[in-house]
């Protein structure tokens, strides 16, 4: 399998069809190459077929792909982060009391 | 890609509401307007002077803290004392002057505290050893699902308003990338951040594309980690952030 090193006491892919030729601990390792476009085949198709079959796996590469979206829409360190200015507002209006 | 604030178009000379200019571009008068604005309680000038200031205080606080998310607090922190010393403020000094004593001293205050604090990425997990995901969440050897999730550690449903970047959202994923060991933040900054491809990063810092690849996958799935923790409401021991031989 190309991509990365199994965990040590990993078990072997059962034989059968292509969604239990590689399991959850060997798909969670592979996911990084899936998403980067870095994996060959057959290992792509074998993942492709697991992720249909497995609904957690499908979980795990979805809050994988959200982490990696919410990252790119860090606010700049110049922003102040979000909800900052309302509160800042809404104590400036208790303080003073008007508004 | 982020739209940082340095790659904006610079703001046009004009006839804004003083709230709205930055300290510098303000004329004397503006800033007693301003201040008996701000006294008889204008909400908006208000909330026009933090949105203009603020920038320039992240960037001021920056240099005295160890990270961005520090800066953010100080700066709130910074705009509370102003509120509460408003009252008390007579105008002597320009209100620019007196907003940014209040900020050096709590920018000062926090990096001491800041520096008193163990650094974070010394306890962070080795860079690009042992396995992405805790082996525990999944069934051993022997069993006859071995290898597949166990039910009550198995990825679950993080509600809808996992898609929300939050403030609390927001601090949590700086402090994720804070505490990543430095090749992974690099890489993670450099790629999700920053938008370059796998093969540019590679370039810039030196390092095989697979090299890369292998960084890239451990930095996302440990900030995935806590963010599973955090919408789960789990500790982030309980979600497995204990991976490989990393403390």
């Amino acid at each position: 399998m190309s991509g990365t090193e199994q965990g040590q006491g990993v078990p072997e892919p059962r034989p059968g069809d292509a969604a239990h030729r590689v399991i959850c601990q060997q798909v969670v390792e592979l996911l990084g190459d899936y998403l980067e476009g870095g994996l060959d085949e057959p290992v792509r198709t074998d993942v492709d077929a697991h992720l249909e079959a497995c609904p957690e796996c499908r979980l795990f590469l979805e809050q994988l792909e959200l982490t990696v979206t919410m990252i790119g829409e860090l606010p700049a360190p110049e922003e102040l982060d979000p909800g900052t200015l309302e509160l800042l507002v809404m104590t400036f209006r208790d303080v003073t009391g008007r508004g | 890609m982020n739209s940082r604030a340095i790659d904006r178009p610079p703001r046009a000379p004009d006839d804004r509401d003083p709230a709205d200019r930055a300290p510098d571009d303000r004329a004397p008068d503006d800033d007693a307007v301003l201040l008996a604005r701000l006294r008889a309680g204008d909400a908006e000038a208000f909330a026009g002077v933090v949105k203009a200031w603020s920038p320039q205080m992240l960037r001021f606080a920056r240099g005295f803290v160890a990270t961005d998310a520090s800066a953010q607090e100080v700066v709130q922190e910074t705009w509370l004392g102003v509120i509460r010393g408003l009252p008390r403020f007579e105008g002597r000094s320009q209100l620019r002057t007196w907003v940014y004593s209040i900020l050096a001293n709590q920018a000062r205050r926090r990096g001491v505290t800041d520096r008193r604090t163990v650094p974070m990425s010394s306890l962070a997990a080795r860079d690009d050893d042992g396995p992405v995901v805790d082996p525990d969440r999944f069934l051993p050897a022997g069993d006859p699902w071995a290898g597949s999730w166990r039910d009550e550690r198995a990825p679950a449903a993080w509600g809808p308003e996992a898609q929300l970047l939050s403030g609390e959202v927001v601090t949590l994923l700086r402090q994720a990338l804070e505490t990543l060991p430095p090749r992974q933040r690099e890489v993670l900054v450099l790629r999700d951040v920053q938008g370059y491809s796998a093969d540019e990063v590679a370039e810039q810092l030196g390092l095989a594309t697979g090299n890369v690849r292998v960084l890239l996958h451990r930095a996302r799935t440990k900030v995935r980690e806590r963010l599973e923790a955090y919408h789960l409401g789990l500790p982030p021991a309980a979600a497995g952030a204990m991976t490989g031989g990393g403390a």
